[in-house]
Order: structure tokens, then C-alpha cells, then sequence
């Protein structure tokens, strides 16, 4: 009796095993600021291939840079922070320069990240952020890219919430997990 | 043709005979990311099993079973671990083997290596290793130090991991901390636990 037992345990878990679709090897390029490059992809992504290419202060020309670099990849996009102080008076020229530059990456599938809000809101940029999350939404959308709102998750009414950051700007794990479950529902 | 590959390395687990309980069961979790249990025969012999706990869907878990044959040869130790894992979905397969040698340096020091050839469908084939050493700070309190580029995840990494060793009966618990040490600086913690459920 126990043997038989033992076997059907065996059994069921070989069969689970062996028994179990096929779905195609993920590979995931992420793209942008320091809030890519101080992501832990790997913890946060562990059954894909994730390539961490976030370069810390860069904004629309890195992104403008690697034009044609990503043909036929799966892209994970998250920038402006770094701008949006600069083109604060001229959001909409700078919305439509970041989706062309997203667009010229050339990927098969693109994932553009709402840009964060700040914990302290100096000069109102939390609603320059806000607007300009708009606008990249609206044209990314329309453009056929897939954008992931996570502005509203990270923020109180106006500003980032305390309990995901550290220094006011760059986000904590606990904030990544956030993100990282918005994605995961749309990755395709 | 892969999965009829899975089904004759697990074949041979169907015979398993029920007088093999009698030997040394124990679970634990690893890097708290993986829960295992296994059974170790003889103090030879060892079939384990480890289970990821991903915070993802349970299609893109991964199961391991691990296969092992360890021997005592005074103060040195070796133990040889081929494996096979599989994402439930069947998105990526890995298989390889952990040989681990370690060496009783002093009563207070015990040094190890470990030796990972590993094979990842999607990544390709990597030579990891590992190696550290544990010194005895008190009683059942152990400081452990490795250099390792073994994958804590999915693909190879160089870190330094810092961490802690108690034992208290049967328990086994090691919190720690992996750091990077190249590219991006990002620190890990850890904790591991194993429990010996029979002796």
C-alpha cells in the first residue's frame, strides 16, 4: 500500500513535469534612467532574461541614441525625470521628441513607465509630471506602444509616498514591486 | 523529444523502494526565494527537491530536483549534486551539477569550494563557482564569507556574500547578504534555513 502510494506521488509529479506547456523564452531590455539601473531585475524578474541598460542622469538623448538598437526586442522604457525641469515650459514638443525616440528604438514590443512623482513638489513639478504623463500616454497609445500608469499607485494626492524612497527621487523595493506587478499583468 | 529526456532522468524514482524513509528527512528554504525538502540515505545518498516562491503566477515557478552522493574523508568533505529544473510553463529548462569540496582548516575554520558547470536553454552553457570560508565565532555561531558567481536567479552574477551561520539542534538558519561587485551595486538579503526532521 505505501509503495503504491509513494509511486502515484511519483507519478503525478512526473507527469506535471513533463506534461507542461511550452511557452517561448522571455528577453527583456530595459531602457532609461537610474530608476532602471538601480532596479534588481533579476529579483524582480527571475523566470526572464532582463538586460539592465539604465544609464543614471540620462534622459531623451540616450534613449534618442540607441536609435534602430532594439529591432525586434522586447522593450521596457522608463525616462523624463531627468528632463522634465527643462522642458517644463514645452511639454508637448517634449512628449512628442520621447515617443518618436521610443518609436525609433524599433522594438517589437514597447512598455513605456509613467514617470514617478517627486516626494517634495518644488516648483509644482509634480504637475508637470502629471501633464506630461498625459501626453505620452495619449501619443504612446495611439502610437501602438503599451503604457504602464503607475503614477497613482506611488503617489498620495499630490506627491511620491514616503514609504517608497529614500532620497525623494529614486524609489525603494518595496516600490519596484509595485511596478513590477503593473508590468507583469500587461508583458505579452 | 526534451521532455521525454525529463521523463527518463525521473524514471528511475518509480522504484524507489519505501525502506528508503527510514533515512534523513529535512526541508529548509534557500536565499529565501526556494523551499526544498529532501531525504538523505545513509548519510551518502541524498534526492531533494526545491520549489521556487517567486512572487509571479505559479506557471512561471520553477521545480529542481537535485540528486546527490556525498562522502567523508576526514577533514575532507565532497559532495556531488547533479540537477534538472523546469519552469512549470515550460519557458526555460536548466540542468548541471554542484560539486562542493569543503576542508576542515582548523576546529574554528572550514573552508569550501564549489563548482557549478551549468546549462540554461536560453542562456547557454557557464562554469560557475563558489568559494568561501566559515569561522567559528562562538559556540554554534559561524561567520561565513564566499565569492561567488554561481546564479542566485537566473543568470550568473559576481558577489560577495556576508552572512551568518547559527545552529540550535536540529535548525540551521544563515541570514546574509549578497552584495554585486561589478556593475550595478545592488545588495541582496538573504535567509536560509534548514531543518533535520529525522535522525
Amino acid at each position: 500500500m505505501e509503495t503504491m502510494k509513494i509511486k502515484l506521488y511519483v507519478l503525478i509529479f512526473m507527469t506535471l513535469f513533463v506534461s507542461c506547456s511550452k511557452e517561448e523564452d522571455k528577453e527583456l531590455y530595459f531602457i532609461g534612467d537610474s530608476l532602471i539601473e538601480k532596479w534588481d531585475l533579476q529579483r524582480c524578474f527571475p523566470s526572464y532574461i532582463t538586460h539592465n541598460n539604465g544609464v543614471p542622469g540620462s534622459g531623451i538623448k540616450y534613449i534618442q541614441s540607441k536609435a534602430g538598437a532594439y529591432k525586434n526586442c522586447s522593450v521596457i522604457v522608463l525616462t523624463g525625470t531627468n528632463d522634465v525641469s527643462a522642458f517644463k515650459n514645452d511639454l508637448e514638443t517634449y512628449s512628442d521628441k520621447i515617443v518618436t525616440a521610443i518609436y525609433e528604438l524599433r522594438a517589437s514590443h514597447v512598455y513605456i513607465i509613467s514617470i514617478f512623482p517627486r516626494l517634495k513638489n518644488e516648483n509644482n513639478i509634480n504637475e508637470s509630471i502629471k501633464l506630461l504623463n498625459e501626453l505620452i500616454k495619449k501619443k504612446s497609445t495611439s502610437a501602438g506602444m503599451i503604457y504602464v500608469d503607475v503614477y497613482d499607485d506611488l503617489s498620495n494626492d499630490c506627491c511620491l509616498k514616503s514609504e517608497f524612497t529614500m532620497d525623494g527621487v529614486h524609489i525603494n523595493m518595496q516600490g519596484y514591486e509595485i511596478v513590477t506587478n503593473k508590468i507583469k499583468k500587461v508583458l505579452r | 523529444m526534451k521532455n521525454l529526456h525529463c521523463l527518463i532522468i525521473l524514471l528511475p524514482l518509480l522504484f524507489v523502494s519505501p525502506q528508503v524513509i527510514k533515512g534523513q528527512i529535512y526541508f529548509g528554504m534557500r536565499d529565501n526565494n526556494y523551499a526544498y525538502c529532501g531525504l538523505t540515505i545513509k548519510n551518502k545518498f541524498n534526492v531533494s527537491i526545491e520549489h521556487s516562491l517567486y512572487s509571479e503566477k505559479m506557471s512561471y515557478q520553477k521545480i529542481r530536483l537535485y540528486v546527490g552522493y556525498q562522502q567523508n574523508l576526514g577533514d575532507f568533505n565532497l559532495k556531488v549534486s547533479p540537477y534538472i529544473s523546469s519552469v512549470w510553463n515550460g519557458m526555460y529548462k536548466d540542468y548541471g551539477s554542484m560539486i562542493d569540496c569543503s576542508y576542515n582548516i582548523f576546529d574554528f575554520a572550514v573552508g569550501d569550494i564549489t563548482f557549478n558547470p551549468h546549462h540554461d536553454s536560453g542562456f547557454g552553457t557557464d562554469f560557475n563557482y563558489m568559494v568561501g570560508i566559515k569561522c567559528k565565532v562562538y559556540k554554534d555561531l559561524w561567520i561565513t564569507s564566499h565569492y561567488s558567481c554561481i546564479p542566485e536567479f537566473r543568470s550568473s552574477e559576481k558577489r560577495v556574500r556576508l552572512g551568518i551561520l547559527i545552529s540550535v539542534g536540529q535548525l540551521s538558519i544563515e541570514p546574509c547578504l549578497s552584495i554585486a561587485t561589478e556593475g550595478k551595486t545592488i545588495v541582496r538579503s538573504f535567509c536560509s534555513f534548514k531543518y533535520n526532521f529525522i535522525k
